[in-house]
């Protein structure tokens, strides 16, 4: 029966007796590095055009079940009043006639933030980042958006899906997986799918880096202490924080054996 | 694609898929055994390490290892004094390592690389300091 052995000195080599064993040189584990981000929308703001203004423009996002979110401007002073893209949901937007980008930008993001009176408000559903006239608008449910469409009528003012959140899925044939947050906000989070495995005994270990920026979670069979599971997550905050899991497939389900600074539910 | 299997009775044969399967034998990683004296050295940043400790305080140092997932494992088998292994990294509680301490038979430490630190995923009480 052959024995394999790999050292420094001989490399690969075959002996007499059975067993395959690593001496002196380290084993390098198959490893993939994932950072997903919530789905988002850019929006670039100009200034308002008292000779052509903004007044009734409006544009359209969704959010990640398909429901759209419609977003139009009420200038002071001018005629108009009705939104005139059609939308589930509509939030007016009032400035002043004349007002620059940034104001624009500015203003809408304090319209979105302020409407939190229902769970399906604009303020609880996206979440807005201003960077003087450019906004960037996440979308607070995880996932991948049902549909990728914007509608635009408000001329000049671009909108754009920057990001769709489709986050993906781990490979669950590597055996190292190393998951950071890609998102802005810290109130954002994500999730990525950890499949079956293939094979009983199969080890994944998957190392979480700085949750600063969203929670981040994992999500598959899992068996901790016995129970069921189905999401492990970093929610410590903290630019520095870590956090790792050791998991192996035992046919259905992946047991946890061991946890740094990671919650399993 | 190539899948490399090794097997006790063909010993390492490629057939087609991919991966690698070991099949009926453990896979032994590499280890070392440090009798520390009192001396400062290095334990590996890889495979096992099993501690002797014979007298004294004795310090140890375990190196960062770039590679995302790299393991280590040390476990003290003799102890009658007391080692100390310098890491960076985090304890399982999320906060900061500085340091392993051994100073009972039977005490180890587990950890992995994000490829900047090490992350302890399993200590006995009292080991991460």
């Amino acid at each position: 029966m052959p024995k394999v052995t790999i050292s420094s000195s001989k490399g690969l080599e075959q002996t007499s007796g059975s067993g395959f064993s690593v001496s002196d040189v380290e084993l390098v584990r198959s490893t993939e590095s994932i950072t997903p981000v919530s789905a988002s929308y850019t929006v670039t703001c100009i200034a308002d055009d008292p000779a052509d203004n903004l007044d009734d423009d409006s544009f359209v996002i969704y959010a990640q079940d398909g429901e759209s979110y419609g977003i139009w401007f009420d200038v002071v002073g001018t005629a108009g009043g009705a939104p005139p893209e059609a939308s589930t949901y509509e939030l007016e937007v009032v400035f002043a006639s004349g007002v620059n980008a940034e104001a624009v930008a500015t203003a809408i993001k304090t319209a979105i933030d302020a409407d939190t009176g229902t769970a399906t408000a604009f303020g609880n559903m996206f979440t807005v980042i201003r960077a003087v006239n450019v906004l960037t608008i996440y979308v607070n449910e995880t996932g991948a958006l049902v549909t990728s469409a914007v509608v635009d009528s408000a001329a000049g003012i671009l909108v754009a899906l920057a990001a769709d959140g489709s986050v993906g899925a781990l490979d669950e044939d590597l055996e190292c997986s190393l998951v950071s947050v890609g998102n802005e906000e810290n109130t954002l989070n994500t999730t990525v799918a950890l499949a079956s495995g293939a094979s009983v005994g199969q080890k994944k270990n998957i190392i979480f880096s700085s949750a600063a920026n969203g929670e981040v979670n994992v999500g598959g069979a899992l068996s901790n202490a016995g129970s069921a599971a189905v999401l492990l997550s970093l929610t410590t905050p903290g630019a520095t924080a870590a956090g790792a899991a050791c998991l192996v497939w035992n046919g259905s389900a992946w047991v946890v054996t061991n946890t740094s600074n990671v919650t399993v539910s | 694609m190539p899948k490399v299997i090794y097997s006790a009775s063909k010993g390492l044969y490629q057939t087609s898929g991919s991966g690698v399967e070991i099949g009926d034998v453990a896979v032994i990683e590499a280890s070392e055994a440090i009798t520390s004296t009192g001396d400062t050295a290095a334990v590996a940043a890889y495979g096992t390490t099993v501690l002797t400790v014979t007298t004294g305080a004795d310090l140890l140092s375990l190196a960062v290892n770039t590679n995302v997932g790299a393991t280590k494992f040390i476990v003290a088998t003799a102890v009658a004094g007391e080692c100390t292994v310098t890491a960076v990294g985090k304890k399982q509680d999320g906060s900061a390592l500085g340091t392993l301490v051994f100073n009972a038979v039977g005490e180890h430490a587990q950890l992995i690389s994000d490829g900047t630190q090490w992350i302890c995923v399993s200590a006995v009480t009292g080991v991460e300091a």
